[in-house]
């Protein structure tokens, strides 16, 4: 595999979402090739700093003025029987 | 405690209480979506994240029993951020696609597995936060229909068939936005971690 080839990979390749046959061979390529490994790490680095992105919250204020909001919209339920 | 498809139905019907319930289950990724897509601007993430629930109520009756929630619901936040960051769009996007300069042959970044191994070491943490800092500023660089694929995959965690329903693409387009996305975010990375060469 040359080097241009693997680029159209990446993505799948660090997502384990390649069939075995392609990642070994990128993987063959990477032992031997430092750019192409360097590459994939800095890729792995990239997505991983994604993941790792704190899970944030909305704030009071927005949550109570959706509330009031949703309150404001209300629509009459079904007669009770 | 009532089921999801229960709260639905119940909600269909006017019950705001039911509605209620269903908020809390999704407000938090609703918001994260909205915040990560808009982050150059939060007061529209407010915005959006507000927009969601209010249109979702309203359409309630709409929403169909053989359809995800979440999906529905990311579905509208992602036309809401589209419909607020299409006009917003900065200069041509140039994905890159492309092996790096011979430069880059040389430096030896901190790889990922070593940065889990020093997860304690203060300067390593102060390379970690670096580093996602970079990564969050270059998302933002990104046009919007790139950042919505790379923010619901990589940060919502969406598996590619889902995030195809939510924006209406075919898988494979699904996977070049992200390809590409991911790409960018790389280049944007590599000189920060050729600079933490040791």
């Amino acid at each position: 595999m040359k080097c241009r080839s693997l680029l159209r990979f990446l993505s799948d390749y660090v997502d384990g979402d390649l069939p075995t046959a392609t990642a070994r061979r990128i993987g063959d390529h990477n032992r031997v090739c430092p750019t192409c490994r360097r590459v994939i790490q800095t890729l792995k680095t990239a997505v991983l700093c994604l993941k790792n992105t704190p899970r944030l919250h909305a704030a009071a204020r927005a949550r109570r003025a959706l509330r009031r909001k949703i309150a404001a919209l209300r629509r009459p339920g079904p007669p009770r029987t | 405690m009532l089921s999801e498809p229960a709260l639905i139905e119940k909600s269909k019907q006017g019950d705001a209480e039911a509605f209620s319930s269903l908020i809390r289950r999704y407000e938090d990724k609703i918001y994260n979506l909205a915040h990560h897509v808009c982050a150059s601007a939060p007061a529209e993430a407010d915005d959006i994240y507000q927009e969601t629930f209010l249109s979702a109520y309203k359409k309630i009756g709409q929403f169909r029993a053989d359809s995800q929630l979440g999906t529905w619901l990311y579905r509208i936040a992602a036309n809401l951020c589209w419909m607020r960051l299409r006009k917003k769009r900065r200069e041509p996007f140039v994905p890159i696609l492309d092996l790096p300069d011979a430069g880059e042959h040389r430096h030896t970044g901190a790889p990922l597995d070593k940065m889990k191994s020093h997860a304690d070491d203060p300067a390593k943490l102060a390379q970690k936060k670096e580093l996602r800092q970079t990564v969050e500023r270059a998302l933002e660089e990104l046009p919007v229909e790139y950042r919505l694929v790379a923010v619901l995959s990589d940060i919502e965690g969406l598996p590619n068939d889902e995030i195809a329903r939510i924006l209406n693409l075919s898988l494979p387009a699904v996977k070049s936005r992200l390809h590409r996305a991911r790409l960018f975010l790389r280049d944007r990375l590599s000189p920060l971690v050729k600079g933490h060469a040791s």
